[in-house]
């Protein structure tokens, strides 16, 4: 465990009580000669450990705060990187435990990649262990790990059914690119133990490719999803391909050039510690197999989130028709933090929509795109270019164009987005201001709202054409983000159905169901970030 | 909000709200109303066209075509709704793609409609921004319809002369969809002298598009949501 520290080369003299007197940098022959907030480390009060990098290499921390030398040299059995000594690794071995845990034996340092570190395979890390892309050590408890990081359970994705705790951070996300393999055709997705959510997003080059999954297993091996048949190929009715999208546990949508699989989509399918295997594959126009490669990236969402984010970037707006509407001043980078219209109006209602299920919303950033005038009226076929943009991994970047093409379309929402991935096609939402020329501010805050909630996840709580109008979703899905309570209830009052509200003024509703999928979202910020 | 006009005015004055359910013009022989709840509600989808197979699907609407026409003509209506009217009427009939006599039939109608919106605008002498949003809507699926007609491009010819540079885009935007071949010198001239660089851009992608074997690829209504 090489980690930068102040204090690699002390040691540990752990006999007698703390209680001394001396401060920090004073002379000691053992913990009773240091205040009771210090340790005694080579020979000097040093400050408790909270975390084991805080001693250095080859140190583990106890749950007193006092570090501990290692004594793990090679080809000891270890559990964690704690126990090796300085200049070893606590590096898995290709057996597991009768916890299904991999064992450990402490090796050798070789030259490779620090803990931490991107990665795409354990020979790259130093510590012979690479999971969600990054090298990480191994652990047993949270205090093995570095400071802001956790001691996860993790899937193995090398040995099968095994499982490996190791430090990751204890907030956020991480993303990584996932292997798909050239013959399977699969790709991989890693589930630790407690993690709220995960996705993965598969692209490729062509946009006029049609890619997503086309099955999905769970680490039991049970089949969450199949690609429903194309009803628009003529392979089936348009009501066989409704029964068998909503049929699906999962749910998931192939699109043109990039599309997003998150798990879970509903309430009753939840996150399971493990492996899921995906079966990608890319489409040509007519619905024959493409040879493109497909491109995956997973994105992992360790905790739940509270706090979003959002970027606002602003075309080029000038002599916009619907000026009276949008403020006394030209909308942009410069004029919205200040533009009551803006703040009050907009912002204000759509942070109202999200707050009231305890997400806050902070207007994180204002930035101009004026080198780009081909999309200040954007036609939904080049929303990627738009999309690509997109700079924020966390948070969601919010565009705001001129005006949206085809005429009608409000506002756009890859659903669900990318998050957690910045400058895909897919990295942001948009919104079309013509849309001042008829609605306020307030009613495009709630297109906005709305479109914010597809990209995390949420899904329309009434498909268009499905059902009659008062019972509009299928009940596969309908059970999974209403109550008993919200059955029943106008489901036009929920911020995701479809169409714009009847009226004005109400803050659209979000049931408990679809707030546990929002928390989920990787463009959240966690309490503790 | 959408149609909020709407539903105040049916608490207020039942009889303009059955007045502005009734069919309108063209549609003559129905008793049905043509915006219905569910109708109303696919023509206020925020984030997509409605799609024409659920449109069909709507007793009320069981002839899509002249109906949403209807409702795009129809002042009454909300402005929202007459806009996506207008925009997914087009995708009920290409005269390129579905030459039969019901649909030239069909193309002509919409064709009236929407030229009637583009001079209905023209004519106004005060004309709000809501009438301009709607205009551009009908512009936009006048190109869509990619059967072109001599009044079509006389008529987006003399856009590419509106002060606003919104619409100017979307005439543009319109020739080139509608492979209007007898717009390409005007376009070719506007390339030196349009002030903006959304429109010159506009006007690169037309031309572009006019001289390469029209392979704009027409635009039509998402299939679903």
């Amino acid at each position: 465990m090489l980690r930068s520290s102040l204090l690699l080369t002390l040691v540990v003299i752990a006999t007698g009580c703390p209680g001394g007197s001396g401060e920090i940098g004073a002379a000691c022959g053992n913990n009773g000669d240091c205040s009771s907030a210090l340790q005694c480390l080579a020979n000097r009060c040093q400050p408790r450990c909270t975390h084991a990098p805080d001693c250095g290499d080859g140190y583990a921390c106890d749950q007193d705060g006092l570090c501990h030398q290692a004594v793990g040299h090679d080809g000891d059995r270890c559990v964690s990187e704690t126990e090796c000594a300085a200049g070893f690794s606590c590096r898995p071995a290709d057996n597991a435990d009768e916890t299904s845990h991999l064992v450990g034996n402490c090796i050798k340092d070789h030259s490779a990649a620090l803990a931490g570190a991107r990665c795409a395979s354990n020979n790259e890390c130093r510590n012979g262990t690479c999971a969600l892309g990054r090298c990480v050590d191994l652990c047993l408890v949270d205090s093995d790990c570095a400071s802001g990081e956790k001691c996860w359970d993790l899937p193995s994705v090398t040995v099968s059914n095994a499982m490996l705790h190791g430090c990751l951070p204890e907030h956020g996300a991480v993303s990584f690119d996932v292997p798909v393999d050239p013959v399977l055709h699969q790709a991989v997705i890693p589930a630790p133990k407690g993690a709220a959510s995960v996705s993965l997003v598969m692209t490729v080059d062509d946009p006029s490719l049609t890619v997503g999954a086309t099955r999905i297993a769970a680490p039991d091996g049970t089949r969450i999803y199949n690609r429903p048949c194309a009803s628009a190929l003529q392979k089936c009715l348009p009501t066989e391909e409704n029964d068998e999208y909503f049929g699906n546990p999962q749910r998931h949508t192939p699109a043109l050039g990039q599309s997003v699989l998150s798990i879970p989509s509903g309430t009753t399918l939840p996150v399971n510690t493990g492996l899921y295997t995906v079966d990608v594959a890319a489409q040509m126009p007519d619905g024959s197999p493409s040879l493109a490669p497909v491109h995956a990236t997973a994105v992992v969402r360790l905790d739940e989130g509270t706090a979003l984010d959002l970027h606002f970037f602003f075309l080029d707006l000038a002599d916009h028709p619907c000026q009276d509407t949008i403020g006394p001043q030209k909308l942009n980078a410069s004029t919205a933090p200040y533009m009551a219209t803006f703040q009050d109006h907009f912002l204000s209602d759509l942070s109202a929509a999200f707050t009231r299920v305890q997400i806050s919303v902070n207007a994180a950033s204002y930035e101009d795109v004026l080198d780009h005038p081909s999309l200040d009226g954007l036609d939904l076929s080049r929303v990627g270019d738009l999309l690509k943009l997109g700079k924020y991994a966390t948070g969601i970047n919010v565009f705001f164009v001129r005006s949206l093409s085809p005429a009608g379309v409000q506002a756009y929402s890859p659903n669900p987005g990318p998050a957690g991935l910045a400058g895909t096609p897919g990295s942001g939402i948009v919104i079309g201001l013509d849309t001042l020329c008829y609605r306020s501010w307030q009613e495009v805050s709630h297109l906005a709202a709305h479109e914010i909630a597809r990209y995390m996840g949420l899904y329309h709580n009434a498909e268009i054409g499905y059902g009659p109008v008062d019972q509009p979703i299928h009940p596969t899905w309908r059970d999974q983000i209403m109550t008993d309570n919200d059955i029943g209830t106008d489901p036009a009052a929920n911020l995701m159905f479809y169409a714009e509200p009847l009226s004005s003024g109400q803050v659209p509703k979000i049931t408990d169901g679809q707030r546990s999928i929002l928390v989920r979202s990787a463009v959240l910020r966690s309490g503790g970030q | 909000m959408i149609a909020r006009g709407l539903a105040r005015l049916s608490l207020a004055a039942p009889a303009l709200w059955l007045a502005l359910s009734l069919p309108a013009r063209g549609d003559a022989g129905s008793a049905e109303p043509l915006l219905t709840p569910r109708v109303r509600n696919q023509l206020s989808a925020i984030d997509t066209l409605p799609s024409l197979n659920v449109l069909s699907d709507q007793s009320a609407l069981r002839n899509a075509a002249p109906s949403l026409s209807s409702i795009a003509s129809d002042s009454g209506n909300d402005v929202g709704v007459r806009i996506r009217a207008a925009r997914a009427m087009v995708g009920y009939c290409n005269a390129n793609t579905d030459p039969d006599d019901n649909c030239a039939s069909l193309t002509s109608q919409i064709h009236v409609a929407l030229l009637e919106i583009i001079t209905s605008y023209q004519s106004n002498p005060s004309p709000t921004p809501r009438d301009l949003v709607l205009m551009r809507a009908a512009v936009e699926s006048l190109g869509a319809a990619r059967a072109v007609l001599p009044d079509d491009v006389a008529t987006l010819l003399r856009l590419l002369d509106h002060p606003s540079r919104d619409v100017r885009a979307t005439a543009v935007r319109a020739l080139a969809t509608s492979c209007a071949q007898d717009a390409i010198d005007r376009v070719r001239a506007l390339q030196r002298t349009e002030p903006t660089a959304q429109v010159r851009g506009e006007l690169n992608l037309a031309a572009q598009a006019i001289t390469d074997n029209c392979t704009t690829p027409p635009i039509t209504p998402s299939k679903g949501n």
